[in-house]
């Protein structure tokens, strides 16, 4: 166990008990498609393919439900560890329920489509379990013991002394410090994802040292920029790295919200308008 | 020159300011961050050497340096005059003229008017975080799916909906249609059935209303012909439900032959009923049903007196019957049943296509050719009284046959051998001698049963009657079973059957043979409207219109109110 990163123990929670029901549920589910598509096609199909879909839309329903549970950390039933390993077993199980359900034929129409969610809402599930696997410890060894905060004050309190020294500068070196401190951005949007953005801070230093120092408030300042620059670093990393660790969400629970809608309208298609095979 | 400089530090909290007061002096005195400036403004917004303050005229007069800014009012200038009432802006700083100016040649205020704020709140307004924040960006993408779902799910088919209704448009233009059924495809898991492929032009044939499941009317808008389930004289339980309406049994959309009801549906649907509620108790004369396979037998009618003699067995002979020419003839089945009503049924032959070839009713020797008609007592006895006379009258040619020579034996005279002449028989009593001898009734008698009357030659033929509706409950045709089956699958004891009153039909055995259930993997898969008709009518010719289009066409032009009465006479029917 002691192997297991902390922040994916939910994987093998309970030695892995609802990953074996959710593999068993499938196996069953797999084992009565076979057995009812080999009788005669009347009267069994029907129950199965309604018992399968309701079974599916529980599922779905109960995953949907985590969202509710996990904003109550120690409120409800069982632990939010179980919960969570549930949901993600049970996310997985239904990639394979879904297609029995509709007799593996998925056609380019709202049902197909209902399908096609679920499956990009589960994958961004999966790219949620490993970034989970991989930058919480990350997270903690860049920031080095300080909070986000404190990293972020850390500028400030550069800063001021930046603007203590920097009157004493040369108008060109004054101008390189002051637009450097004017110019300041810490993150980014959807781009941080990828790549961090240019550190002004060291670019403003390399500027300084090539106008050349002359005396000590300059050095001063090329120091404090060279510090500014390794805090900014770390601040940026921590963004990028707690960004990608939220990133799948904004796709997964919308487009979850927008299956389960899809679905229950596709349940309330065929049920009460009788779009397809009631 | 002396300049008095006052300092405004901060501001207390009763609207004043604590304030430092300087004595500047010499030819001009120089504003700047700059080491060398007579007034030092360490901020870096300002330049080492940003302008320069001199006294000219009695009046304070502020100049920028060439490569600096200063303002007056707000407003950009090169050199400005500090006068009552305005401030000179240098950077950050606001310089205001003062009254006070004591022993000095002129007075002002300075005061950081703009500084740079806190440096920790400065740095948290550049820290940008919108994915760690993800409410808002998860609305918006959940907003974007939800307006695109909305968009091509319900949009695009309801966009039929817009408007006046356009079927007429719709079914002559592909195009549109093409749309449509693009929209429709989005949601509808199956196709529309090959009987009503010519409504695929639009969905308002059927989908008055959207939203709204599709009502009878439009059903019964074509099917106006159909009759109810139930006749007047049956009596129900009083829970019996009747007429569920057409989709109970009939569901579009599910394939091209989806239309049809499955094994499933009539088991359900029928057995349900006729498993319960049907007995003979009840007032029915119906046996109950609980499945295909455990149909209650075939209750023929009762063989109508058919005033026939008629053997099967004795035509159906193997060695074959001897004809009028004395060759033999193997007869089969279809030598005399053929074909008929497209199919369906099979015809019993007439006297004159069946039998005459042999039995030729041929009935005087004077005349072989010569045949009775096949026809009532009075029309055999014209042909005969007409035969008998004209052979009186000598106008037939009687073939002569030569007497034999009586030859004389040696030693004996010849005698002549005494014959007496034929007496002559009048005519009438040859008519009436034929009329009750072997000539004409005896083979009238071979088939037929007779009335004797008061005389021999007067009798009458008993009526004859086989022309009989056998199945009365059931749809049968013998079309469709001339594939799989032979005659004798079916009629197994014709070859044996002695008299006409045999019923040679089979039992319902016979037909579960292939038909069954579709899930009890019969020969044929059957349901119950297989044999059955539900909708009270087995007219095999009530077609339906092949142009329902135009008649769509036409329902559109506005709401019928006729087709609501005639669904309302319709399920009152049914329910009476």
């Amino acid at each position: 166990m002691a192997a297991v990163p902390l922040h994916s123990g939910f994987l093998v929670h309970k030695r892995m008990l609802y990953a074996w029901l959710a593999m068993l549920l499938v196996c069953a589910v797999a084992a009565a498609w076979y057995w009812q598509d080999r009788l005669p096609a009347e009267h069994v199909d029907l129950a199965f393919g309604y018992g399968l879909g309701g079974l599916a839309l529980a599922i779905m329903l109960l995953l949907a439900w985590f969202g509710v549970r996990k904003r109550s950390f120690a409120k409800g039933a069982g632990r939010l560890k179980g919960w969570l390993s549930a949901h993600v077993y049970l996310g997985i199980a239904l990639i394979f329920l879904i297609p029995m359900h509709g007799g593996f034929q998925i056609r380019p129409d709202i049902h197909g489509l209902a399908y096609v969610m679920v499956l990009i809402t589960v994958f961004t599930g999966l790219f949620g379990v490993a970034f989970y696997g991989a930058y919480p410890r990350r997270v903690t060894a860049n920031r080095e013991g300080l909070t986000f905060d404190e990293m972020v004050r850390r500028i400030a309190e550069i800063d001021i002394e930046l603007r203590g020294l920097a009157p004493q500068l040369s108008e060109a070196a004054n101008d390189i410090v002051r637009k450097e401190a004017e110019g300041l951005r810490i993150g980014g949007g959807i781009g941080i994802l990828f790549m961090r953005p240019v550190n002004r801070a060291r670019r403003a230093r390399q500027a300084l040292m090539r106008l050349g120092l002359d005396s000590d408030a300059g050095n001063r300042v090329a120091a404090l920029l060279e510090r500014k620059s390794s805090v900014l670093d770390r601040l940026q990393r921590d963004i990028q790295m707690r960004s990608r660790l939220r990133s799948w969400l904004l796709i997964h629970v919308p487009l979850s919200l927008a299956a389960l809608a899809l679905v229950i309208a596709h349940a309330v298609g065929m049920l009460v308008f009788g779009l397809g095979s009631v | 020159m002396r300049l008095l400089v006052t300092h405004r530090l901060r501001r207390t909290r009763r609207e004043g300011y604590v304030e430092r007061t300087e004595v500047l002096e010499g030819e001009e005195i120089r504003l700047g961050r700059g080491s060398n400036a007579e007034l030092h403004l360490p901020d870096a917004r300002v330049l080492l050497h940003h302008a320069t303050l001199t006294v000219e005229g009695g009046e304070i007069v502020v100049r920028a340096d060439p490569s600096a800014e200063i303002e007056l009012d707000g407003i950009p200038v090169d050199i400005a005059q500090l006068t009552e009432g305005h401030t000179v802006a240098v950077g950050p700083y606001d310089l205001t003229w003062g009254a006070e100016r004591g022993d000095c040649d002129g007075a002002f205020t300075i005061e950081l008017a703009r500084p740079m704020g806190d440096a920790e709140t400065l740095v948290r307004a550049r820290v940008r975080t919108p994915l760690l924040s993800r409410r808002r960006s998860g609305w918006a993408l959940g907003g974007l799916i939800a307006l695109v779902l909305l968009v091509i799910g319900v949009g695009v088919p309801l966009g039929s909906f817009v408007g006046e209704p356009k079927v007429q448009r719709q079914a002559t233009e592909a195009g549109d249609a093409a749309i449509i059924r693009r929209a429709e495809s989005l949601w509808v898991t199956e196709q529309l059935s090959d009987v009503h492929h010519n409504l695929e032009a639009g969905c308002q044939a059927c989908h008055v209303k959207p939203f709204a499941p599709v009502a009878e009317t439009s059903c019964l808008t074509c099917h106006d012909t159909l009759a109810a389930h139930v006749g007047p004289h049956a009596t129900f339980s009083a829970d019996v439900k009747l007429e569920e309406g057409c989709a109970s049994c009939h569901q579009e959309h599910k394939g091209a032959k989806g239309i049809f009801p499955t094994a499933a549906v009539t088991e359900d649907g029928c057995v349900a009923c006729h498993s319960r509620d049907i007995e003979p108790g009840n007032g029915s004369e119906l046996a109950k049903v609980a499945s295909i396979s455990q149909h209650p037998a075939i209750l023929y009618p009762p063989a109508p007196a058919s005033g026939l003699k008629f053997s099967h067995a004795s035509h159906l002979v193997p060695e074959g019957k001897r004809g009028p020419t004395g060759a033999r003839e193997t007869l089969g089945c279809t030598d005399c049943h053929q074909s008929a009503n497209a199919g369906r049924d099979m015809t019993v032959p007439s006297f004159e296509e069946g039998c005459r070839s042999c039995h030729t009713l041929a009935f005087a020797s004077e005349d072989p050719g010569r045949r009775l008609p096949h026809g009532s007592p009075a029309k055999v006895r014209v042909a005969v009284t007409e035969f008998y006379e004209a052979l009186a009258a000598g106008q037939i040619d009687v073939p002569v046959f030569e007497a034999p020579v009586r030859r004389r034996r040696p030693g004996q005279e010849a005698r002549p051998q005494l014959v007496a002449p034929p007496k002559p028989v009048p005519v009438s009593a040859r008519i009436e001698q034929a009329m009750a001898g072997p000539a004409v009734k005896g083979q009238c008698a071979t088939c037929h049963t007779l009335t004797d009357g008061a005389d021999p030659a007067q009798w009458g033929v008993d009526a004859v009657r086989f022309e009989h509706d056998w199945i009365t409950r059931a749809a049968f045709s013998h079309e469709d079973h001339r594939k799989d089956a032979k005659c004798t699958t079916c009629h197994a004891d014709a070859a044996k059957s002695e008299k006409v009153s045999d019923v040679s039909l089979p039992a319902m055995g016979t037909c579960l043979e292939c038909h069954g259930s579709a899930f009890e993997a019969p020969e044929v898969d059957s349901t119950c409207v297989t044999c059955h008709e539900y909708h009270g009518t087995t007219d095999k010719n009530a077609a339906l219109p092949n142009d329902a289009t135009h008649r769509f066409a036409s329902r559109s032009e506005g709401a019928d109110p006729a087709l609501a009465d005639r669904l309302g006479r319709y399920l009152k029917t049914a329910a009476n």
